[in-house]
């Protein structure tokens, strides 16, 4: 059988579905009281769909028909595989045309509620559809879902308006992204954001239910039950607007994902009243604006990010190859305010394993990495010190931030740091991260100095006595076939660049455990090319003189 | 576990938590006027009345957290005054003064109904929200609910025990969350069912449906947590057990249900729907059967889709029907996604 027959086999079984013609490759047909036309692919297509399209009409909403997306002779095409969670190449033909009409059928007998969740669920595309704003519209919003004023700031490009910021007190942009002379506070407008805690009968606004000011009424004092919490319905009573335009920021939940939307109200006078009489009493008239909102508590959570993660603080000693990575993936996972020290300057011989570019070479590593990861996101920020840490950094710094990263291939330095934090009594956890030449072995061992254990360990043997590094595995003869000299001293390793993707992957799931509180101990790993290997506290050294037990030490 | 995410979807659409501001703050007004114009009322009627002396307070769903969305809101307050009834023996006058101190605002219509002050509020001609205002009198420690119409025959001073009820309630449900949305689950049922009655007295009183709920729950949890499915089926299979079925000479069906308040008056709550006519208790009976049917219906069907078709002959459109899957599952992967 071709196609055409299946199809309208199929089609014939339905008592709702009357097939009124079938041309070339459409077949026309009328479903409680529509017309609809169905495209269908070739048997070979195996990844194909059928299609279908309704007859269009202005005055006929419905989720998900696409009546703006006009098709050939007034018809919209009606989306039925939103989610994508099929994979069409595995159907036969026939289940390919049954699931269709099934779905069509489904979508079109949905009753009220059901059609409510669907719009719900494509809110932001019916917003924007609406939306009458030509500037951008960014929003900045605190994470704590109440009610808040929030400051908008506007940018003009050659006297016209291209752009807000609409931010919350308390979030800090960066001023690599976020340039302070382009951006002027913007008084004449008041913008507030408001949580909606339940969106029952919350509609998007269609072309025949424009959104008015009883849409917003809904909201804020809904005669059926409350759409907001008491407590910021006290809020609306208490706060005063004095001016003639206002910004609200709506955010409500739909499916666990915030969904905000944004409107501007114009009220009639600029009489000076609380925003619940004014919104109640006063509007003159609301416009649906489209708005993207762009906080990074928002961006990380849309991602999945680790939520434990997030408002924490990271100090990065070294700012090489290793450091760059590790703190770009630290700031795209959710630590968004870091210090980083490095005396360093990027080098073309250098370029291709910086997480930076050749944009920076002559410059600090610090400074180019603080400028690579401040473009990422507005708010984050980072403290670029083009030193080495010294003692007295190292102590102010700890107080102000919940882990320290050791990313520096020198053994001293960190010998040293190490037992300065291990006297302090008040230093947060510390990971000691090093690759070792040959571009195979690395190595990231997690310290909390409350617990026995440190750094020195690793140069301990037995007796006490200090050794070389003993979780170390590559031969020294290895190591100067590695080796370039670059005079007087200068060294590099050359170890390639995959190295450093597998010890940042690791060392961003230690951070992530540390902060879920999943080390109990202070331990070892050790990253290969084959494996990643726990080792525990097996380099632990009673007699170490760092951490050890001092009676232990002259036995 | 069967339909656990359409009954969760449907619990969260039916249940009111608070109460809406346009309602707290007309209840508020009414508290206020109360205690403002009650006691310059009965003062025109030689009755002292302290303001102070005036105690007022939630009774019914809004206190036992079990309200569902209606069409109409309806909140129950008591009102309770100190009064000698034996020396006001007429409730009807009392009642009166109550509508009395509240009708000088032309927001809200006043009407005398048997057992309280019903305060109504209309927006285009349409009512949108009552407060019930049940006022009690307080003699000699025991408080009685004013019973009666404003032109009616029959009235008395009933002993009540508002507080008593609210106690005893409250113990059961609040700390049982299960009970608790079942109770909503059930008033849900028994709304949609008597939506086109209109008639006094032919719906089975909410606090009735609430006390057999209370009576006949037995929790129900798995390791998926708590199958509210099996418990709804099991509450109403349980009350509708309670009733007492006969047949007369001429095969016609005959159904008695009887709950007495378990405080003062201790009265059958059933009993004036009983009253008004044979053809109550019958309806609610087949009603009822009907639902347990449905429910044993989709607890016996395998796929989601078909139990949720039963279930929603209980529940209305509210409820949502997990689709079917027309293909075979093999081609449905969770796992498939972009990988933006
Ligand atoms: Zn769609
Ligand atoms: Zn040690």
């Amino acid at each position: 059988m071709g196609e055409r027959e299946i199809v309208l086999n199929i089609l014939s079984k339905y008592k709702e579905i009357s097939v009124i013609s079938t041309e070339s490759k459409k077949i026309l047909f009328t479903l409680f009281n529509r017309m609809y036309y169905c495209i269908y692919p070739l048997k070979e297509e195996q990844t194909g769909r059928v299609c279908f399209l309704v007859k269009s009409d202005e005055q006929y909403d419905y989720p998900h028909i696409l009546s703006f997306e006009d098709h050939s002779d007034g018809y919209s095409y009606i989306c039925l595989y939103e989610n994508d969670n099929m994979i069409h190449f595995l159907q036969t033909y026939e289940e390919k045309v049954v699931d269709a009409v099934e779905r069509l059928i489904a979508l079109l007998s949905l009753s009220s509620i059901e059609k409510e969740l669907e719009f719900q669920k494509e809110f932001l595309y019916y917003w924007n559809n609406e939306a009458t704003n030509k500037h951008s519209i960014y929003l900045f919003i605190k994470q704590n879902r109440v009610f808040q004023k929030m400051n908008i700031y506007n940018k003009y490009i050659s006297g016209n308006l291209v752009a807000w910021n609409v931010i919350s007190d308390g979030i800090r942009l960066n001023q690599t992204t976020v340039n302070k002379k382009e951006w002027n506070f913007c008084p004449a407008v008041d913008a507030f954001y408001i949580s909606i805690t339940d969106n029952r009968r919350i509609l998007p606004p269609t072309h025949n239910n424009i959104w008015s000011k009883d849409d917003i009424l809904k909201i804020i004092y809904g005669k059926d039950f409350s759409r907001i919490s008491h407590d910021t319905y006290i809020k609306l009573k208490q706060t005063f607007v004095k001016h003639m335009y206002a910004l609200l920021v709506f955010e409500m939940i739909i499916e666990e994902t915030s969904v905000n939307f944004s409107v501007f109200v114009i009220f009639r006078n600029k009489e000076k009243d609380t925003l619940l009489n004014k919104l109640t009493n006063d509007i003159s008239k609301v416009e649906i604006y489209s708005s993207q909102r762009l906080d990074y508590y928002y961006l990380c959570r849309q991602i999945g990010n680790d939520t434990s993660l997030l408002n924490k603080t990271a100090l990065l000693i070294g700012a090489g190859s290793l450091g760059s990575y590790v703190g770009k993936e630290l700031v795209k996972a959710g630590i968004k305010n870091l210090s980083v020290y490095d005396s360093d300057k990027l080098s073309y011989e250098n370029v291709l394993r910086h997480d930076t570019c050749c944009l920076f070479v002559g410059q600090a590593k610090v400074d180019a990495l603080k400028a690579e990861l401040e473009y990422i996101h507005p708010e984050i920020l980072v403290k670029a010190i083009n030193e080495n840490i010294d003692e007295d950094s190292l102590l102010k710094e700890i107080d102000n931030v919940d882990i320290v990263i050791f990313t520096v291939g020198n053994s001293d330095v960190q010998l040293k740091l190490n037992r300065i934090l291990k006297q302090t009594h008040h230093s947060p956890i510390v990971i000691y991260a090093w690759l070792e030449a040959g571009g195979s072995d690395s190595h990231i061992l997690v310290i909390d100095y409350k617990k026995p254990g440190c750094f020195e360990c690793l140069f301990t043997n037995a007796m006490g006595e200090l050794v070389n590094n003993k979780a170390d595995n590559v031969s020294d003869e290895r190591l100067q076939t590695n080796i370039i000299r670059n005079g007087c001293g200068a060294t590099r390793v050359a170890y390639g660049n995959t190295i450093l993707l597998r010890t940042t992957a690791v060392l961003l799931e230690t951070v992530k455990k540390i902060f879920d509180g999943e080390f109990e101990t202070n331990t070892l790993i050790d990253i290969n090319l084959q494996e990643v290997c726990d080792k525990g506290t097996d380099f632990v050294e009673r007699k170490c003189q760092c951490c050890g037990n001092r009676n232990d030490r002259h036995l | 576990m069967k339909l656990k995410k359409p009954l969760a979807d449907l619990y969260n659409e039916i249940r009111i938590q608070e109460e809406s501001e346009p309602l707290r703050e007309k209840r508020e007004f009414l508290q206020n006027d109360i205690t403002k114009y009650l006691p310059e009322e009965m003062q025109s009627h030689d009755i002292d009345l302290n303001a102070s002396d005036i105690r007022i307070f939630d009774q019914g769903s809004y206190k036992y957290h079990t309200t569902i969305k209606t069409s109409v809101i309806d909140r129950d307050v008591a009102v309770v005054i100190p009064l000698d009834i034996s020396e006001h023996t007429d409730p009807r006058k009392i009642k009166k003064y109550l509508k009395n101190a509240l009708s000088h605002v032309s927001t809200r219509t006043v009407n005398i109904k048997e057992p309280c002050v019903n305060v109504a509020y209309y927006e285009d001609g349409e009512e949108w929200m009552h407060i019930d205002l049940p006022l009690y009198a307080e003699y000699q420690g025991n408080l009685y609910l004013a019973r009666g119409r404003e032109f009616s025959d029959t009235y008395s001073w009933e002993p009540a025990d508002p507080d008593g009820l609210n106690d005893d309630l409250c113990s059961q449900i609040n700390g049982n969350d299960q009970l608790r949305r079942v109770i909503r689950f059930i008033k849900k049922w028994k709304y949609e069912k008597y939506k086109n009655s209109t008639l006094s007295h032919e719906i089975p009183p909410s606090i009735g449906i609430t006390y057999l709920v209370c009576d006949h729950f037995l929790k129900v949890s798995t390791d998926e947590g708590d199958d509210d499915l099996t418990a709804i089926y099991q509450v109403m299979s349980n009350i509708k057990n309670c009733f007492t079925v006969s047949y007369d000479i001429y095969g016609n069906i005959k159904a008695d249900i009887t709950r007495c308040l378990t405080v003062k008056p201790y009265s059958d709550i059933f009993k004036k729907m009983k009253d008004s006519s044979d053809t109550y208790c019958v309806t609610f009976y087949n009603r009822l059967s009907d639902a347990v049917k449905n429910l044993r219906d989709a607890i016996n069907v395998e796929s989601e889709h078909d139990a949720g078709v039963y279930v929603k002959n209980v529940f209305g459109d509210d409820f949502i029907v997990p689709p079917k899957n027309v293909s075979s599952a093999s081609t449905f992967s969770k796992k498939e996604h972009g990988f933006g």
